[in-house]
């Protein structure tokens, strides 16, 4: 492990271009990172900040066909190309599920340790170590990866990367999937690695999460090239000030210090509350009337297998209603989401559903299409070509007839299943699943409208996701589930209320949090 | 038998599978079934719902499989078309509850380095197809999602035929084939990228290792077997 403050990587004029690109998804970048620091990667999806990391590691060119222009040089890596797999840098993927490669989670974290040629006793040793404090608390040895959950996955990933103790820690999006608790505890252990000595370079669109364990940040623009750097809090204040954000989602405090700075109004002033309520979208009041229940739940248990996954679980949806679903990992949000709009049976209990075919988009829209192109998945949902045609383009797609569902991006996968929810005629259900993890400030933009547009068609939609924040300035009512139970629903501020005083298994949300200590008493 | 060495199991299974496939008595097959069998619910304790979820394939194969001796002429090699029949289905039946009984009581990752480590096997082959069992559970829940999504969007008064049916369609297969195929790149680079490929400075982790123990399982199986084929012909 290098000393606190040893020069650990230093990059310049780093830029990538893959093959047959016209131009370079990277441009121009240079760092120096140093023992013990931690450095965030920021930027808009696709400003190319996974692709900077790999060719950091040398992964791009040697394992990722592009060619990598400019300067890498990691102290201690000599004439090796890679600096994964020996000591120097230790990375976690951003997609986790896919990067477990062994079948026990012992296997899991010997694999690099083996590959470093350290002696079984040390290795032993460091599994022991690895499960004995978060993230792989809770594991066990001889635990099956396959049975792990999305979060103990990405906890597992995580846990295996720093059991390597390599001088650097690179982890792209290292909170997407974990809900609040998982998440601090993450984060903690990578402050813990770095006040060993450890350097962090780290990519997450949460960046409430890492706001107080990145010393500095680099921010990538939309083409690539870098557009501010600097210490963590006066670049992200830099960055809240200008009019465009560069699609970052700000962290709350960030963007209520630049609305108070805006305003000339003093964080400790009587004005100061309503300017932050304003800025961080809870003093939305909606005046909206309510339509037919388009969905009634009473009671209702699901089983899969012998497990009971989800248990007398009431529910209630309106026309024009949006409902939040929020807990833990693990708690049942999905299964409940997928009762409501008929996937699945209920063992107990009653329901009762009304409007049109339901729509339900998963947390990975490409399972929500079943044909090869936009005019059969149109006409799949009772569209005619114009009308789908016409929903694309508002979505800001392009609506070609043959085009493959699947040829779009993952968020654009999302956008063309709501366009095509919003061009149904009628109420009906709308359920989302997850649709803001690892979106970007933009893509939350376009998400909010899209929520917004639902409501305003007379839709009844369902929203899963782990920010509080997020969910409360869209849901008008949110649902708390717990190992299959519900635990708590009512209207999102007396929600947002309960988790800011800890009566929830949730982390407090920071901006709620924030406004609290503004004096905010969560009424209207 | 989980702790037995893992080569040792694979050797012995392989001459028992051999042995099957050989045989052509019936009742020497039904014997060696019977005691596998046996060896699986009595011993091993498996679960009777697991043991016949494992079994359905084989017997499936061993029904369709000697189908066609059972309706041919009589005097297929100088037997009578259903003999033929019964040492066929027997055959695969015995071969598969062989095979049953060394992945039930074999952990794939010490079977995995013990390939590696002692007869060399290359460790992108083995760790490779480790990683590919990773993919199948999170493939047979995309495409349980993916239908039950189908099934959500199929309209009220859908019949339970068609419920049944609602996204098994050529398209789910490119949705399970693009998840795939982004799964095995992801993977191969998580592997790359903690050392796959490094060649020298390798250590050996938790290698199994032979011991009396296995010595005993292999000269009781080789025993056991010779017992049966005394048994029969002598």
């Amino acid at each position: 492990m290098p000393r606190k403050d040893d020069n650990v990587l230093s990059a310049e004029g780093v830029g990538v271009r893959f093959p047959r690109a016209a131009r370079d998804a990277v441009r121009d970048v240079s760092l120096t990172l140093h023992a013990g620091e931690r450095l965030a990667l920021l930027g808009p999806s696709g400003s190319g900040k996974t692709t900077l990391a790999l060719a950091l590691l040398g992964a791009i060119p040697t394992l990722v066909p592009a060619a990598r222009h400019g300067n890498v040089h990691w102290s201690g890596l000599g004439e090796r190309v890679l600096a994964t797999g020996t000591g120097i840098a230790a990375a976690v993927l951003q997609d986790t599920d896919a990067q477990l490669v062994a079948l026990t989670v012992e296997d899991e974290i010997a694999f690099a340790l083996e590959s470093r040629g350290l002696s079984p006793s040390d290795i032993d040793a460091r599994i022991e170590q690895a499960l004995m404090r978060p993230p792989g608390l809770g594991l066990a040895r001889r635990d099956r990866t396959l049975t792990l959950s999305g979060g103990w996955r990405q906890r597992l990933a995580l846990a295996s990367a720093l059991a390597e103790a390599a001088g650097t820690l690179v982890i792209d999006e290292p909170v997407a999937h974990l809900d609040g608790d998982a998440a601090a505890e993450a984060v903690a252990a990578v402050e813990a690695a770095c006040q060993d000595g450890a350097a962090a370079l780290l990519i997450e669109h949460r960046i409430d999460h890492i706001l107080h364990l990145a010393d500095r940040v680099l921010v990538l623009g939309a083409d690539g090239a870098p557009v501010a750097a600097g210490a963590t809090e006066a670049t992200l204040r830099e960055v809240a000030a200008r009019n465009d954000t560069l699609g970052l989602r700000l962290p709350a405090e960030i963007r209520v210090a630049d609305a108070l700075s805006r305003a000339g109004v003093a964080e400790g002033s009587p004005e100061a509350l309503a300017v932050a309520l304003a800025t961080l979208g809870l003093d939305r009041k909606r005046s909206v009337s309510l339509g037919p229940a388009l969905l009634e739940i009473r009671d209702a248990s699901v089983r899969r297998g012998r497990k009971t996954v989800l248990n007398d679980v009431s529910l209630a949806a309106h026309a024009s209603e949006v409902i939040g679903i929020a807990g833990p990992n693990g708690a049942g949000k999905s299964t409940l989401a997928l009762l409501a709009a008929g996937g699945l049976a209920a063992a107990s209990g009653s329901m009762r559903r009304s409007g049109g075919t339901p729509v339900y988009v998963p947390q990975n829209p490409a399972l929500a299409f079943a044909t090869g192109s936009l005019e059969a998945e149109a006409a799949r949902h009772g569209l005619s070509w114009s009308e789908a045609a016409a929903a694309i383009a508002r979505a800001g797609l392009a609506p070609d007839r043959d085009r493959h569902p699947l040829a779009f991006s993952h968020g654009e996968r999302r956008r063309l299943a709501v366009a095509l929810a919003l061009a149904m005629p009628g109420q009906r259900l709308v359920t989302l699943d997850e649709p803001s993890s690892a979106l970007d400030g933009i893509g939350l933009a376009a998400l909010d409208a899209d929520i917004e547009a639902l409501r305003a068609r007379g839709a009844a939609v369902l929203v899963i996701a782990h920010d509080l924040d997020w969910l409360s300035s869209v849901a008008d009512r949110i649902l708390v589930l717990e190992d299959g139970r519900s635990l708590a629903e009512g209207p999102s501020r007396h929600i947002l209320k309960r988790a800011v005083e800890g009566r929830l298994p949730l982390r407090p949300p920071p901006a709620a949090k924030l406004a609290a200590r503004l004096g905010w008493s969560f009424e209207p | 038998m989980t702790r037995l060495d893992p080569l040792v199991k694979l050797g012995v299974a392989l001459v028992y599978v051999g042995y099957a496939t050989l045989s052509q008595v019936s009742i020497e097959l039904a014997t060696l079934s019977l005691f596998v069998a046996f060896l699986l619910l009595a011993v091993e304790r498996m679960p009777v719902r697991t043991f016949l979820l494992g079994l359905a394939p084989f017997l499936f194969f061993a029904v369709t499989s000697s189908w066609i001796y059972a309706v041919a002429p009589a005097n297929v090699y100088g037997w009578t078309g259903w003999q033929v029949a019964l040492a066929v289905g027997l055959r695969t039946v015995a071969v598969g509850l062989v095979s049953m009984l060394f992945a039930y009581t074999t952990e794939p990752a010490d079977l995995g380095r013990a390939l590696v480590h002692r007869l060399r096997f290359s460790r992108r082959f083995v760790f490779g197809a480790l990683a590919a069992i990773q993919f199948l559970p999170s493939l047979a829940e995309e495409a349980r999602l993916a239908r039950i999504v189908a099934r959500a969007a199929m309209p009220a008064g859908t019949s339970r035929l068609r419920l049944w049916f609602a996204g098994l369609s050529p398209a789910l297969g490119i949705i399970l084939l693009a998840g795939a195929i982004r799964r095995a790149g992801t993977a191969a680079l998580a592997m790359e990228l903690r050392g796959l490929s490094a060649t020298s400075g390798r250590s050996a982790w938790r290698v199994p290792r032979p011991g009396p123990a296995d010595a005993v399982f292999a000269v009781a199986a080789l025993i056991l077997l010779a017992l049966l084929w005394a048994a029969i012909r002598l």
